[in-house]
């Protein structure tokens, strides 16, 4: 449409550059000096002599119309009443919108750039939200605890493990894990990549076990664990275990 | 003998709490207002309710008000806005005022009883073609045109309405008059 405005003002110009002058002209909205000289232009070019009187016409007839349609209305909008209680009136009985009528008539109302404008950053928004879920889920919650100073116990006994495979003839070569060298927990909930790595062959089996069990028999086990392989620095003192307990003192008479 | 006060003391009346000064506002703009409305969207109905929603709009946005605007630029600018908003609306429950507008050519208007009954079905007709003619201009060049001609605004003043610089609304105003020239004409050779 803007193309088509622009053409129209582009041929007008290769014609005659003066189609704003004439304007002002026609609706009298020209100072004294600039009507005197368009006066004078229009007496030799006769596209814009042609124009300006093709367009008294169109002004006439526009204003025959005017005259007749706001003429036959007698009453304006408000007839006289009080507008600030007419405004008073519709605040109080204007029915409160829904939020989804409201995104409704958003997309009623709006043009269609909007409309696809929205729907495609709505897209984009809820596609980035579902990759953003798919990637925190993903990440395996892992704690590796590894003491290179000490002698390691799993690689001892994976040591073992290999030696004792070994004596077995046929058996190719065992496909180590990488991760039983080191304590592996893996969160409970994260079911989905506790799979792919036992397909992996990344877990193992008792890993997995272990991994099923309840969070805090999980701990307990995984602590005792840690305790009993002097993995965990600070244990609680052997001495501990003589102190008396509450219900012993309890029991004693007061001294 | 009460003091005539210009449109801008009544703006700031109103601005400042002073409910009587917007009815003032009201009073003064309505007419024009609703001629506007009436020019934009074709249909007495539809002029009524824009008229209506311009001025309840005007009265809750009152703070929006820029002092140094006129108060007839911030009128128009908000009557445009609605009968835009109102035209989209139509055009989407697709209830355009040119379906109705045999229906409503023949009920706004009614001839002088001197007129005799054939010129009047002549001017009729002529207005008719008139309306189509302006209702089939794009809203841009409408507006324009409205603006001018029904409430007889200055360039300047439809430039602040609008928000454009004037050489625009020059040039629009070119344009719609020369697609109104030739659609008055191919108009016309159809009803011949």
């Amino acid at each position: 449409m803007k193309e088509m405005w622009d053409k129209i003002m582009r041929e007008r110009k290769e014609i005659c550059a003066r189609a704003e002058d004439l304007i002002a002209y026609l609706y009298s909205e020209a100072s004294e000096t600039e009507a005197r000289d368009f006066e004078k232009h229009i007496e030799r070019c006769a596209p814009c002599r042609t124009e300006l009187a093709a367009f008294g016409d169109v002004r006439e007839a526009v204003g025959e119309w005017r005259e007749q349609a706001l003429g036959s209305i007698a009453s304006p909008a408000f007839e006289n009443k009080d507008v600030t209680a007419f405004a008073s009136a519709q605040e109080i009985y204007k029915p409160k919108r829904s939020a989804l009528a409201a995104i409704r008539e958003f997309f009623t109302l709006s043009p269609l750039w909007m409309r696809a404008a929205t729907a495609a950053i709505a897209l984009i928004f809820c596609a980035l939200a579902f990759i953003a879920i798919a990637h925190f889920k993903e990440q395996p919650k892992v704690v590796v605890i590894n003491e290179p100073n000490k002698a390691n116990p799993v690689q001892e006994n994976r040591n073992a493990t290999v030696a004792s495979k070994d004596e077995q003839p046929n058996t190719p070569a065992i496909k180590e894990p990488t991760v039983p060298q080191q304590k592996v927990f893996v969160a409970n909930n994260d079911k989905a990549q506790t799979t792919r790595q036992v397909k992996n062959g990344t877990i193992s089996h008792q890993q997995l076990a272990g991994t099923r069990k309840p969070a805090l028999r999980s701990n307990l086990n995984a602590s005792e664990e840690l305790v009993e392989n002097d993995y965990l620095p600070f244990t609680a003192p052997s001495h501990e275990e003589k102190l008396p307990s509450l219900a012993d003192l309890a029991d004693e008479p007061n001294q | 003998m009460g003091t005539v006060t210009s449109d801008e003391q009544v703006g700031e009346r109103a601005l400042s709490g002073d409910a009587e000064a917007f009815g003032e506002i009201v009073r003064r703009w309505e007419r024009r207002i609703f001629a506007l409305a009436y020019g934009m969207l074709g249909r007495e109905e539809d002029a009524r309710d824009a008229t209506q929603e311009t001025f309840l709009s005007a009265f809750r946005n009152l703070r929006g008000f820029r002092g140094e605007a006129k108060v007839s630029s911030w009128l128009h600018r908000i009557a445009v806005n609605q009968c835009i908003t109102r035209q989209r609306r139509a055009k989407v429950r697709s209830e355009t005022a040119l379906e109705d507008e045999q229906e409503a050519d023949g009920a706004s208007y009614s001839a002088p009883a001197m007129e005799s009954p054939a010129r009047a079905a002549e001017s009729r007709e002529r207005t008719a073609i008139v309306r189509r003619a302006i209702n089939a201009l794009p809203a841009e060049l409408r507006q324009v045109v409205v603006m001018k001609e029904f409430e007889e605004l200055t360039f300047q003043e439809i430039a602040d309405a609008l928000d454009l610089p004037l050489s625009t609304v020059k040039s629009r105003l070119y344009t719609a008059l020369r697609q109104l020239q030739m659609r008055l004409k191919n108009m016309a050779h159809e009803v011949a």
